[in-house]
C-alpha cells in the first residue's frame, strides 16, 4: 500500500525522483518500527517562501466558546502550495504547538494518531506538532517584509520526505471519506 | 468559493467530483462500469480518489480523532497558551 502511495504521489508530482520515493518509504518503516527519527528537513534553507516552510513567532488568533479573540504567537508551518505563494495576497499557515504543553500521549503524537496534528520525526524540531484544524491567513507582503528586517525567521524548508508527510497529512485530514449518512443525505438532495 | 490554497484544489477538486461515491468506487466492479458521461481524463481522476485517501492513510497506521478525553486535555493545554485579545466575535 505504501508503495501504490508513493506511485500515486510521483504521479501528481512527477519532480519527486524514485530514488527518493525508495528513501521516503524506508524512513517511515523505520520510524514506525525502530523510532529512528530521521531528517525530514533541508540542510540549507529553499529561498523564498515555500509550502513546509516553517517561520517563527507568527500571531495565531482563534475564538473561545464564549466568543472572546484569543492570540498565540507561536512558529508556523506554511500550508499553501508554493505556486499561490508566489500569486496570491494571503498565505495559508498552520500553528506549531508545544508537545509538552499539550496534556496528550507522547507516543500518539509521534506517530501521528491524530488526523489534525501533524509531527516531523526530525530531532531538529521534534518538541512540537502543526495544528491542521487551525490553519490562518496571513498576508504575504507583511510576512516578506519581517522576515526581511529579521522580525521574523524561516527555520526550516521541508525535504522530500518532510514533504511526503506534509501532503499526507493534508489528504487524511480535510480529505478522508464522509460519513455514509450525510453521503446519502447528499445523494437524496441531489434527485 | 476561494479556498485561497491551490494544495487543498486539486485534490478538493477530486473530491468534489466523486465524494459523495467514494464508497462505490472501493468496489472493483466499479472498474468495469461504463461512464459514459465523463471523459477521460475525468475517469483516470475519479479513480484516484480512493487511492489517494487509502494510501495516504497506509502512512499512518494508528490514525484516529482524539477520544473525549483526549479532546478535554488538548482544549485545556491550549487554553493555556492562547491569552485573551479583549476583542470578541461581533
Amino acid at each position: 500500500m505504501l508503495e501504490e502511495y508513493i506511485d500515486f504521489v510521483t504521479s501528481l508530482f512527477p519532480c519527486i525522483s524514485p530514488y527518493m520515493q525508495e528513501r521516503a518509504k524506508e524512513c517511515i518503516r523505520q520510524f514506525y518500527v525502530l523510532h529512528t527519527e530521521f531528517p525530514c528537513f533541508t540542510p540549507d534553507l529553499i529561498p523564498d517562501l515555500n509550502q513546509g516552510d516553517i517561520v517563527s513567532t507568527l500571531p495565531f488568533r482563534r475564538y473561545d466558546n464564549e466568543g472572546d479573540e484569543e492570540e498565540y504567537v507561536t512558529d508556523g508551518l506554511i500550508i499553501s502550495n508554493s505556486c499561490d505563494i508566489e500569486n496570491d495576497d494571503q498565505i495559508l499557515i498552520a500553528p506549531f504547538f508545544p508537545i509538552s504543553e499539550l496534556g496528550l500521549d507522547l507516543k500518539n503524537l509521534k506517530n501521528n494518531a491524530y488526523f489534525s496534528l501533524l509531527f516531523f520525526p526530525d530531532n531538529r524540531y521534534s518538541n512540537h506538532v502543526a495544528d491542521l484544524s487551525l490553519i490562518s491567513p496571513f498576508p504575504k507582503k507583511v510576512i516578506q517584509t519581517k522576515l526581511a528586517d529579521g522580525t521574523i525567521k524561516k527555520k526550516f524548508s521541508l525535504n522530500q520526505v518532510g514533504y511526503y508527510l506534509l501532503i499526507s497529512k493534508i489528504t487524511v485530514h480535510l480529505l478522508r471519506p464522509e460519513d455514509t449518512t450525510v453521503q446519502s443525505l447528499r445523494d437524496s438532495k441531489s434527485a | 468559493m476561494n479556498l485561497t490554497s491551490s494544495t487543498l484544489i486539486p485534490i478538493t477538486l477530486l473530491a468534489t467530483i466523486s465524494s459523495s461515491n467514494i464508497m462505490q468506487y472501493s468496489d472493483p466492479n466499479y472498474l468495469i462500469a461504463p461512464v459514459n458521461s465523463l471523459t477521460e481524463t475525468q475517469r483516470q481522476i475519479e479513480l484516484k480518489v480512493p487511492r489517494a485517501w487509502d494510501q495516504a492513510g497506509s502512512l499512518f497506521p494508528e490514525l484516529r480523532n482524539f477520544t473525549h478525553e483526549e479532546r478535554v486535555a488538548y482544549n485545556s493545554g491550549l487554553s493555556k497558551l492562547f491569552q485573551k485579545t479583549g476583542r470578541k466575535f461581533l
